[in-house]
């Protein structure tokens, strides 16, 4: 059975059965919907979620918390100014601006972070959102082992390989360079760890 | 060769026959001074309007969404021989922003040809319009730009684009509370006339002295149906507080109509455009009833 609606459809009565997902809002007691498209009811521990699904755009925007994947575009002494390219597993249309602080870029010797040492423009890095609400821009931090620079180019437009969690290496001129890395887990080591 | 007292002459005689005729001859034919009279009766005769319609009858509405292949959303309206064109994008970061914003904002531009009013006006009422219905709150620090261009503008141009944009939101997935729908109602005198045209518009704007009475003006109303309620009102002219709630009700009774109209096309277009995600779950659903069997 397929249910279609349309933006203001009323769908079903709010209660503690029944709560409204993403693409819904709940007014006056009951849950309508706010987006075009079909009807998806599922349970979650003996609560009905009541979503719309639509077939284009997610509307996704990063919450607290989100991992992100994000380009280095201006470093500084304090900050590191990035572009968000991906929330989790999908990717965005347009880039958003991002900042990493200085004392947010590893977890360990806070006041011996130098950015320079960290980050460069133009490598790819995982970094969490943090739930900061101040300033213009999306605060990210990179303080955990499995964030930091993933992908990273030399000199000699080479993909650097990482040698230890603090540098990586050219493989074509063998120079090293620091970088914050990243200890990027295989895909199966990940659905592994879900279980 | 001719002499001096000859092209005097011809001046002279010249300037006596321009003198005879009135100066309005040589104004162009929609200048021209006409009687109240020939006014109305140029739009409203026998209870019948220029366009056969009765005063509480709307124009003939199109709606088409999708029209334009770049834009996230697009919806493409007519009412009558007013043609609007609306196209939604984002959501996109609002540049120069200073600070941080909880609400997401609307920006909203109305192009239209010159013979229509000021744009930045329009621009003005579409946002104020929009907000309401819009889940703003789903994107802070983020806004999504409305961009809508009128195309022919004969009357109801802002009711149009009102209700173009809020299609072409709901076609470009984006969570609004309701399909706002909107309805001009030109008043004169004691005369109603729903969705005028845009003759109709500039004799409800146009004040006369002997008239019976000094109502006159212009009112958008745009209205979300199931949540009941008015996210703009727009009036120009003035008119009596009884009016002025009567009009409201007619107007509100018509954006009912549209309503169901836009809520009609908008899940035709659903269908449609679901058809891939709709057919797996059919055959899903009919491989489980098969292994259930």
């Amino acid at each position: 059975m397929i249910n279609f609606c349309v933006p203001g459809t009323r769908l079903c009565l709010a209660g503690d059965t029944h709560i409204p997902g993403t693409g819904t809002y709940e007014r006056k007691g009951y849950i309508y919907s706010s987006l075009a498209g079909i009807v998806k009811i599922t349970e979650k521990e003996k609560v009905f979620v009541v979503e719309v699904q639509t077939d284009k755009g997610q509307n996704i925007v990063p919450n607290p918390g989100d991992v992100v994947t994000a380009e280095v575009s201006v470093i500084t002494q304090r900050y590191a100014r990035c572009a968000i390219k991906c929330i989790r597993d999908t990717p965005l249309e347009k880039p958003l601006r991002a900042l990493i602080n200085r004392e947010e870029v590893q977890a360990t010797n806070k006041d011996q972070i130098e950015i320079h040492k960290s980050f460069r423009p133009g490598d790819i890095i995982l970094a969490r959102v943090l739930p900061i609400k101040e300033l213009q821009s999306y605060q990210l931090t990179t303080a955990e082992n499995e964030l930091g620079v993933a992908i990273a180019y030399s000199d000699a437009d080479a993909q650097m390989v990482p040698i230890s969690w603090t540098e990586m290496q050219c493989p074509v001129t063998y120079n090293k360079e620091y970088r914050k890395v990243a200890r990027v887990l295989p895909e199966s080591d990940k659905v592994d760890k879900e279980k | 060769m001719l002499d001096s007292a000859a092209i005097e002459d011809f001046i002279l005689d010249q300037k006596k026959y321009e003198e005879n005729i009135p100066y309005e001859s040589f104004l162009p034919e929609n200048v021209k001074f006409k009687t109240y009279e020939a006014k109305l009766s140029e739009v409203y005769k026998d209870g019948k309007r220029a366009d056969g319609r009765t005063r509480d009858e709307s124009r003939k509405m199109y709606i088409k969404l999708g029209a334009l292949v770049e834009a996230r959303g697009s919806c493409y309206l007519e009412i009558g021989d007013t043609k609007v064109l609306c196209g939604v994008s984002g959501p996109r970061e609002i540049p120069y922003l200073q600070g941080y914003t909880e609400l997401g904002s609307v920006d909203c531009v109305v192009e239209s040809n010159p013979a229509s009013p000021s744009d930045k006006a329009y621009s003005d009422a579409l946002k104020r319009a929009l907000e309401p219905s819009f889940c703003r709150h789903e994107f802070p620090n983020l806004e999504i730009s409305v961009s809508v261009m009128i195309l022919d503008a004969s009357g109801s141009a802002l009711a149009a684009a009102i209700t173009a944009a809020s299609l072409a939101l709901a076609h470009a997935r984006l969570p609004i509370f309701d399909i706002l729908t909107s309805v001009t109602v030109g008043l004169h005198g004691d005369l109603l006339f729903i969705d005028p045209t845009d003759k109709e518009e500039a004799l409800c704007m146009s004040y006369e002295k002997n008239s019976a009475s000094q109502n006159h003006g212009l009112i958008t109303l745009s209205y979300m149906s199931t949540a009941d309620q008015i996210t703009h009102y727009y009036q120009n002219g003035e008119m009596d507080l009884q009016l002025l709630l009567d009009t409201m009700d007619i107007g509100i009774s018509r954006c009912k109509d549209i309503y169901a109209l836009c809520q009609q096309r908008l899940m035709d277009e659903v269908k449609i455009s679901m058809k891939t995600v709709t057919d797996t779950q059919n055959v899903e659903d009919s491989m489980k009833n098969l292994s259930t069997s």
